[in-house]
């Protein structure tokens, strides 16, 4: 889902670098010292994860993971997702230089939406957690492939057409992505929890609570 | 059991979807074009080798006037016949924002326009030879016919050999990125979260 160079017109990418520019601004302000090694690891899982091609038939799907990267950094995911695509851009010539801004909000809008759809969602017990998990890896992908539709629909292709082939396109994306964010979401939930949004010290104390009172019931 | 009809169903659908999403998933579109006689020939490829199938190609000379339209086929190859004597820029549009252009220098197409028009003279009409050389014998050649005889047999030599090794060059600029560019990659971003890291330490420091 990157766009090339050359195929939206100045407005646009315009636009694009100023709404980049904005959630990055947004982004920095919001990154605590503590962060900045998470924000560049997932930095940089996004950077491969695109790389990663699954074969499956004849065709090939790479992997996004802007769902699982937004709900973990929240706004920290526009410089992180924009750092990442710079770097395709300069290194593969994925994307393009031009159209780096419109790439970034394409990409980290979505990120950003699902952090305020599930980070208070994917604390709660069992299903929920997990549908919660799913819709957050399959909805930032359907975001980000409306949002191709919506930067294209300035050129000469029609959005529901253009919007209506990307999210076709990437719907075992979705799906894969779906059940990567339950797989990530439980494992970080079992080993190191307070790596997910909005895990306060007061549930994580309330966590252990419950544990030690479990354990002096059995003794 | 009615898991496993749902489960049934749900790689069905996927297949589907799979089998339908063509090229969408490629990340970059490249393409490639070289003069071979009188025509222009070239392929569409999205990184990792994938064939742009039936992927839009619009001809420009460069002064920005369109010359032609065609598509690709199913192996992501086009042709068609040199329409101007002019440089092209040859743009193929596979979609949702892939794109990519190549462009053909003007002395491509004249090299091969010469070495047409050698051809189309043929062989030059046959002039009644010098008396005094006519007693030589019928063997001897008129130096122009030698000429275009030759070159038409060395430029269908050359193109014999040299199209595998265009094809080969088109293959290496379409190659996918390489472990050496990805680990770059990724130590460019743990430098920059270095640098992150010691410019928040030092505001933290009085």
């Amino acid at each position: 889902m990157h766009i090339s160079d050359g195929v939206l017109s100045a407005p646009i990418l315009g636009a694009g670098m100023a709404l980049a520019a904005a959630g990055t601004a947004v982004g920095l302000k919001k990154l605590k010292e503590d962060k900045i090694p998470q924000a560049a690891i997932l930095s940089a899982a996004f950077f491969v994860a695109s790389l990663i091609h699954v074969p499956i038939g004849p065709s090939s799907v790479h992997l996004i993971l802007n769902g699982i990267l937004g709900l973990m950094l929240g706004w920290t995911a526009f410089p992180s997702i924009l750092i990442a695509l710079l770097l395709q851009g300069v290194l593969f010539q994925f994307g393009g230089i031009t159209t780096l801004g419109v790439n970034t909000v394409i990409m980290a809008t979505p990120a950003v939406a699902c952090y305020y759809l599930f980070a208070g969602v994917v604390h709660k017990p069992g299903a929920i957690s997990y549908i919660a998990s799913f819709a957050c890896g399959f909805l930032s992908v359907f975001f980000s492939s409306l949002l191709v539709g919506t930067a294209l629909m300035f050129t000469q292709e029609s959005f529901f057409e253009v919007a209506w082939a990307v999210v076709i396109a990437h719907l075992p994306v979705m799906f894969i992505e779906g059940l990567v964010t339950i797989f990530c979401v439980g494992f970080l939930k079992k080993v190191q929890p307070e790596l997910l949004p909005k895990w306060s010290a007061a549930q994580h104390q309330a966590a252990l609570d419950s544990r030690t009172k479990m354990v002096e019931k059995q003794v | 059991m009615i898991y496993r009809k749902y489960f049934i169903m749900f790689s069905y659908l996927m297949l589907f979807f799979i089998l339908s999403s063509g090229n969408a998933l490629a990340h970059k579109v490249t393409v490639f074009a070289w003069v071979e006689g009188g025509t222009v020939l070239g392929e569409g490829k999205f990184s990792g080798g994938k064939k742009a199938q039936n992927a839009e190609i619009i001809v420009w000379s460069l002064n920005g006037k369109e010359l032609l339209r065609t598509r690709t086929n199913k192996k992501g190859e086009f042709s068609f016949p040199i329409p101007a004597r002019t440089a092209m820029r040859i743009e193929l549009t596979a979609g949702m924002g892939h794109k990519a252009e190549w462009t053909i220098p003007l002395e491509d197409i004249d090299e091969t326009a010469a070495a047409k028009s050698a051809q189309d003279t043929g062989p030059p009409p046959h002039e009644p030879a010098p008396p005094g050389q006519a007693a030589q014998p019928a063997i001897s050649i008129d130096p122009v016919q030698l000429e275009a005889i030759v070159e038409k047999a060395v430029t269908k030599a050359l193109n014999k050999k040299i199209t595998p090794l265009t094809k080969i060059v088109a293959g290496l600029e379409q190659k996918g990125p390489t472990m050496n560019e990805i680990l770059g990659g990724i130590g460019y971003i743990f430098g920059l979260m270095g640098v992150a890291m010691y410019f928040s330490f030092r505001k933290k420091k009085p």
